[in-house]
Parts: C-alpha cells; sequence; structure tokens
C-alpha cells in the first residue's frame, strides 16, 4: 500500500500572492503516485495572509513562477503563449505503474524544434525522486540559495525555510535558467506542527546555467544536504554547496509549538557568516513577528522588520515595519499597514494596504538619491451571490523626489464567476492614469492563478480574463490580457492550456 | 485614400468642434462621445452614457418606446435625435436605440442594442453592442463596430439601498478607419436609494486619462412626477430635468448649462409599459 503523498504546500504560500484561485485548483489536484514533485512555496514573500490584495512584482522573488501551474496530479498537459502569435508551447505527460512514476515535459518556440526538456522519475511508496535534463530548484534555504544563485533576492524579508528542496521541471518557460540532474528522498511531514512543505530527506544535485552571463560563463552549481526532526517539534536541514569554486555551507532550523515558532538559517562562506533568523509568537487576538538577517561583506548588512497583527470576528490588521539595503549601497524603509474590514457577507469585505517607504541610494550617474513614496491598494467587495462575485479596485502611488510629487492613479473592479464547481472565469477591467514621471500600478493575471501589480507609465484602459472550464478529468483554461494607451497603441497576450488529471483517491473518497 | 482620410478627419474635427462651442478646445468631446441627449441624461449631466430611468417602477415587463430631440449649443442645425425602445421579459432587458447628432452634410449616428440582467440578482451583467456610423454628404459612410460590458452590485446598508456599477465602454471595436477616433473609457457610479430619492456619484476615466466627474439628485413625487438635478466637473456643467407620468404616456424635458456658456435642451416623449412587474 503505497504511502500517502503530502499535500501541495502552496495552498498556505499563495494566500500573500493575493489570490485564492490556484490554492483551490492544487487541493483539488493533489494526487499521489505521480512522477511530478511536491511544489513547495515558490512564491515569495511569506508575507502574513491578512488580505487578497495583490503584491507588485518587483516584491515577489521568483515572479517568473507566478506563470507555472500546478502539475500535481496532471497526467498530460499542453499549454501554449502568445502575443500577436505563438510564441511558445510546451507539452509534459506522465504515467504512473504502481508505485513508479515517470514524468517529461519538453517546451517548444515558435515552431515545433524543441528548446528544452526535463525528465522525472519518482517512487510513490519510498518518496524517491528523480530529475534530468532543464530543472528548476525551489524550496532552498533562503541565504543558501542566494548564495548559490538559485534564488533571487527578495524585497521583502522572508522567513527561513527549513526542509528538503525540489528539483524538477519547471511548471512555465520563463523559468528554467538551469540544467542537470538530481536525486532526493522526501518523507512525510516531520510532525504535525510542522508548516505543509516542511518535510525530513535527503537530496543531492547539480546544475548549470543554460546561458553564458556577461563573462561568457556558464556558471555551475552543485548541493547536497539533508533535513530531519529533532524532537516531535523542530527540524533542522544542513546543507553544502559549491558555486563556480566558492564553497557555502548553511544550517537551517526550524522549531514550533501552538503559540510560538522559531527560525534560524546560518551560512558559512568565503566572505564570512550570514544569519537569518525570524520568531513569531500567537496570542490571539494578537499576533507579533519579527525577523532579522545579516548578510556577511555587505555595505549595509542588517536588515529587520517587525510585524503586529491583530484579528477580530469582523476584522484583521496588520502593521509592518522593516528597513535594510536595497541595491549595493542604497537603503529602503518601509511601514506599511494592511487589513481587511467587514464581513463576508452583504458589502464588504474592504481590504487595504496602505504604506511608505524612503529609499537613499548612490549612482555614478546621479550621485546621492532620495525618494519618497506612498501607496495605497484597495479592494471593496460590492456584491456576491449566484456564483458571481463584484469588487471594485483602486490604488494610487505618490512618489517624490528632488523634481517635486509625482502621482499614478489606477481604478477599476473585478468579476468573478463560477459555474457548478466546473467552470470559472475572472474578468479585470482598469484605467490607469499616470503623471509625466511617475508610475501606477495595474493589475496582471497570471496562469497560476495569482495576481500581482504591475508598474505602467502610460495612462489607458486595460481589461484581463482567467479562465477555466473542467469536463471530467480534462481542464481547459486559458488568460487574455489587453491593454491600450492614450495614443491607441494595444498590446495583447494570451495563455491557453489543457490538461487531463489522474483520477486519485484521498482518504477513500473519490474526488474526481 | 490620403485625401478621404483626411477628409474624414475633418469631418470628425467640425462636428467635435460644434460640440465643443469652440471657446476651449480642451475640453472638446471626442468622436461619438455625445451618447444620449434625451432630457433625463442632461438632468444627470451625463451625455456620454446611457441615462437610468425615471422611475423605479420602469421595471415593468413589456415593451416600451421614447423619442427625444434636443438643440445643441445654440449652433443652428446642431441638433441630436433618438428613438428608442425596450423590452423586458422576465430577468432580462433588451434596448435597442438609435441615435443621430450633427448638422445637415454631416452626422454621426450610432445603434445600440444592449441586454441587461435584472436588478432582483446581487450581480447583474450587461453587454452593449453599437455600430457607429459617420456620414459625410457625399462620401460613402464609414463605420466602426464596438462591444462594452458593465456589470452592477446591489447592496443594502441599514435600509439605503446602493447600486455599484462599473462598465468597460468600447472596450473591443474594430472596423477602419475610424476606429482611433473610438475611444475605451471606464464609466462608474455609485447610486443610494432612500425613499424616493437617489443620489448618485459617477465618472468617467477615459483611456487618455481624462475624468469627468458628477453628481446627480433624482426626487420622485409618488408614479407620477420626477426631478432630476445634477452638477459636473471637467467640464463644469449644471443640469435639471423633469418628467411626468399620466397613465402610460410620460412627457419629459431637461437643459444642461455648461461653464462655457454652451446650452443642450431637449424634449421626450415616451410610452411605457402597462404590465405587471417582473
Amino acid at each position: 500500500m503505497s504511502r500517502p503523498r503530502v499535500p501541495s504546500a502552496m495552498m498556505c504560500r499563495l494566500r500573500g500572492i493575493g489570490s485564492v484561485w490556484l490554492a483551490a485548483a492544487a487541493g483539488s489536484l493533489c494526487a499521489p503516485a505521480v512522477a511530478w514533485p511536491r511544489a513547495p512555496a515558490y512564491a515569495q514573500t511569506d508575507a502574513e495572509p491578512a488580505t487578497r490584495l495583490p503584491l507588485p512584482v518587483e516584491e515577489i522573488d521568483a515572479p517568473e513562477r507566478l506563470e507555472e501551474r500546478s502539475r500535481a496530479g496532471v497526467a498530460v498537459s499542453i499549454r501554449a503563449s502568445f502575443r500577436d502569435s505563438l510564441t511558445g508551447w510546451s507539452t509534459a505527460a506522465a504515467v504512473a505503474r504502481g508505485p513508479w512514476s515517470v514524468g517529461a515535459t519538453v517546451r517548444y518556440g515558435a515552431g515545433a524544434e524543441p528548446r528544452a526538456g526535463a525528465v522525472e522519475i519518482g517512487h510513490a511508496g519510498s518518496g524517491l525522486h528523480a530529475a534530468a535534463g532543464t530543472v528548476d530548484v525551489r524550496g532552498l534555504g533562503v541565504l543558501f540559495g542566494e548564495r548559490l544563485g538559485l534564488a533571487s533576492r527578495a524585497a521583502r524579508l522572508p522567513s527561513v525555510r527549513a526542509g528538503s528542496p525540489i528539483v524538477g521541471a519547471p511548471g512555465s518557460g520563463a523559468s528554467s535558467e538551469f540544467e542537470g540532474v538530481s536525486a532526493s528522498w522526501i518523507a512525510a511531514p516531520w510532525s504535525r506542527t510542522s508548516r505543509k512543505g516542511d518535510a525530513a530527506g535527503i537530496y543531492a544535485f547539480g546544475v548549470r546555467r543554460r546561458e553564458e552571463d556577461s563573462h561568457g560563463e556558464r556558471a555551475r552549481v552543485a548541493a547536497m544536504g539533508a533535513a530531519f526532526a529533532i524532537g516531535p517539534s523542530t527540524v533542522a536541514s544542513p546543507s553544502v554547496g559549491v558555486r563556480g569554486g566558492s564553497l557555502a555551507a548553511s544550517v537551517s532550523l526550524r522549531t514550533a509549538s501552538a503559540a510560538w515558532d522559531l527560525g534560524v538559517e546560518t551560512l558559512a562562506a568565503r566572505d564570512g557568516f550570514s544569519t537569518l533568523a525570524d520568531a513569531g509568537v500567537s496570542a490571539p487576538p494578537f499576533r507579533w513577528r519579527g525577523r532579522w538577517r545579516f548578510r556577511a561583506g555587505e555595505t549595509r548588512p542588517a536588515a529587520g522588520e517587525v510585524v503586529a497583527e491583530a484579528e477580530s470576528r469582523i476584522a484583521r490588521v496588520v502593521v509592518r515595519a522593516s528597513g535594510g539595503a536595497s541595491g549595493q549601497s542604497g537603503a529602503v524603509e518601509r511601514r506599511e499597514v494592511e487589513g481587511r474590514i467587514g464581513a463576508r457577507r452583504g458589502l464588504g469585505p474592504l481590504s487595504f494596504r496602505f504604506g511608505r517607504t524612503e529609499a537613499t541610494g548612490f549612482t555614478a550617474a546621479d550621485g546621492f538619491t532620495e525618494r519618497r513614496e506612498r501607496y495605497a491598494v484597495l479592494d471593496l467587495t460590492v456584491a456576491r451571490g449566484g456564483g458571481r462575485v463584484f469588487a471594485v479596485t483602486a490604488t494610487r502611488r505618490a512618489r517624490e523626489n528632488e523634481d517635486g510629487m509625482k502621482a499614478g492613479t489606477s481604478a477599476g473592479g473585478r468579476l468573478g464567476l463560477t459555474w457548478r464547481r466546473r467552470g470559472r472565469l475572472e474578468v479585470r477591467v482598469e484605467a490607469v492614469r499616470a503623471e509625466p514621471g511617475a508610475s501606477a500600478w495595474s493589475s496582471g493575471v497570471y496562469a497560476g492563478g495569482a495576481t500581482a501589480l504591475r508598474s505602467r507609465t502610460r495612462p489607458g484602459v486595460a481589461m484581463s480574463a482567467r479562465g477555466e472550464v473542467r469536463a471530467g478529468s480534462w481542464t481547459l483554461g486559458g488568460i487574455v490580457e489587453g491593454r491600450e494607451d492614450e495614443r491607441g497603441r494595444q498590446a495583447t497576450a494570451a495563455t491557453v492550456w489543457i490538461e487531463k488529471g489522474i483520477p486519485f483517491r484521498q482518504r477513500g473518497n473519490d474526488t474526481r | 485614400m490620403i485625401a478621404r482620410r483626411g477628409l474624414l478627419a475633418l469631418a470628425v474635427a467640425l462636428v467635435a468642434l460644434g460640440l465643443s462651442h469652440v471657446t476651449d478646445p480642451a475640453h472638446a468631446v471626442a468622436a461619438f462621445e455625445l451618447r444620449d441627449a434625451s432630457p433625463p441624461a442632461l438632468g444627470a449631466v451625463s451625455l456620454d452614457r446611457d441615462a437610468d430611468p425615471w422611475f423605479e417602477d420602469d421595471a415593468r415587463r413589456g415593451l416600451s418606446v421614447r423619442a427625444s430631440h434636443a438643440a445643441l449649443y445654440g449652433v443652428e442645425g446642431l441638433t441630436s435625435e433618438q428613438a428608442a425602445g425596450s423590452f423586458r421579459t422576465g430577468a432580462l432587458r433588451l434596448d435597442l436605440a438609435q441615435t443621430q447628432v450633427g448638422v445637415p452634410g454631416i452626422r454621426e449616428g450610432a445603434t445600440r442594442l444592449s441586454m441587461r440582467e435584472g436588478g432582483d440578482r446581487a450581480v447583474s451583467l450587461s453587454l452593449t453592442l453599437e455600430r457607429l456610423v459617420l456620414s459625410l454628404e457625399g462620401e460613402p459612410p464609414r463605420s466602426v463596430w464596438a462591444l462594452g460590458a458593465g456589470v452592477r452590485g446591489h447592496a443594502r446598508v441599514r435600509g439605503i439601498r446602493g447600486e455599484v456599477s462599473l462598465g468597460a465602454d468600447r472596450i473591443v471595436r474594430s472596423g477602419a478607419p475610424g476606429r482611433e477616433a473610438v475611444t475605451p473609457a471606464l464609466p462608474w457610479a455609485v447610486r443610494l436609494r432612500s425613499g424616493s430619492a437617489s443620489l448618485e456619484i459617477a465618472d468617467r476615466w477615459e483611456g487618455d486619462g481624462r475624468t469627468s466627474p458628477r453628481l446627480s439628485l433624482d426626487l420622485r413625487a409618488g408614479g407620477a412626477l420626477a426631478l432630476r438635478f445634477g452638477r459636473g466637473e471637467r467640464p463644469g456643467r449644471t443640469g435639471a430635468a423633469a418628467a411626468l407620468r399620466v397613465g402610460r404616456i410620460e412627457v419629459s424635458v431637461g437643459r444642461q448649462d455648461d461653464e462655457f456658456g454652451g446650452t443642450v435642451s431637449a424634449v421626450a416623449v415616451a410610452l411605457v409599459p402597462g404590465g405587471p412587474k417582473r
């Protein structure tokens, strides 16, 4: 009898992105005995999941992963992207026989010539997994991943990750910068208090960049590590890796109880020790969390964040204050209030985010620069019923620098339609206004189900739609985005996908 | 071809110039932007969108027809005429309207078909298909097809009924030349109803960044008399209109004055359905 697989971790982590779509999809598509590895939290910031408000794309680490769709439980998928014409397409397939499963992914350019591919083999009972080809590495320790060049620096301080990473075929064509091989063994979650995605196991992988960098080199990276439980509520994960001849070693530790949790990651490399720590206390109706990071060898090595949250039956408020480095020599400070007011019946809830950032920096071209920005993001659900939800949205960014104050504003709405749990459609429309020299935000929808804010510098009207319909084990979905600026110039992009799921049984229920 | 396009551009400019009453080109109305010059639209200072009905019992099932005539800005020969019919059945309402505006020799025409869901739903949808035609004397007419959609949400807060509507106006267009003369826009409105009065706050965000906020107040005396007052900005304008209903006949008058001295006045007659409410 096969060991039940750990369900996808995306359901918890995606709340910070601001969409419930993929969480629901991941929950419904989780399946055992498939080669596709569990996808840990590719989404970025471990921001407190207070609201469904989207984050700016520039604050999301690995934004290219927003286009990825969960392949858990998917036997066959075909996906194509268009921007005025076909720009690329991909196919993926998995076959399961007993406890073994094999999956393959191939991506093509505008024609039928393959550009990249990967093969994955898994054994459901033992948790063994191997991958080769164009792969993506996710779930490494924060500092460890940055050091190896496998993860970008997050704009917001993340929480410590302790567990086995996942190496497998990327879910979209935009996130496959590496090719190589990997092998891993991942067990079930180490305890009931562990966060979804923290699992014991061992891993090893070796990859290199698919394209040359500015020095004409293709960086090679290799790493190995393990994750194991210490007692009933603690997990530790030591790792060692090498990139371009530079050795790095990391140890991550997470421990938790019902009322608190603590995580620490320490990285040792050529230029010294770096540390990331986060701790949280839960005393309803309040929750507090602090994060601190120290990067050795940098001009501004320290960064910190303090978060306070209060929640009642009808309201939830999060106050966040952070500061740290920006770029090579700059600094950025942020103060933010985010929350939700109102019940989920009738008018409301109102989700809001107000914030202020102050950034300083120094460039050879401009010398010392200082910029202050105030921003607001609002989302008010006006009405719901009969499988429909209508909400209005608004954003404003006001930037102040040496040239004065410039502002950008957007306003619009979103309409959500669902049909008997078999189909859903989300339509967004926005009008954007931006003063010369300013930028505004407009909502961007992604194939992975998330929504993020994109910067726009020209006024115009934008419309986007994302939909999916299910018939039996088949799913047909797509995204269409269109934008027109004040001069009538149009830009249109679309992505469509067809997927066939694998029927599965979970806890004795047929959930096809 | 180049000469024809130049003539088309000149014709569009002439119509727009007439509608902008010359003195402030910054507030020139774009082509096909004058959508409804009937009395309810003048009272709501909203010539750029279809006016909401006067009476709430306009939700009666059946067929209604209306016709209106408007004189624009005191320009000789510059008029707008509209003929429209509505058919409401169950939870759906169909509207077909034909509007034309211009001077003899140069006229804009719009044929508009709208489908709207009834107001009982918490969230109701609408779809609008338009054929916009520019007719120049001696030239073949130029047409543009446009598609728009809208959503309206209903909520109630402490005895006050609220409606929030948002539209994607002319979001999809086809037809050349002329497509570039029609721009998409995002009209929105918030209406609060209490008893026999309702207040509406509305705006229209154009694709080029222009906005035109407005405020209108409806007062009703039973089902026979309705008054509407409005005030808008960018450009500044004031509107007033009144409607009197006797049996199935409704007569209305309206007037809008803008900050540059231009005046639009209109009169309309309508035959409303006498059937049961949906």
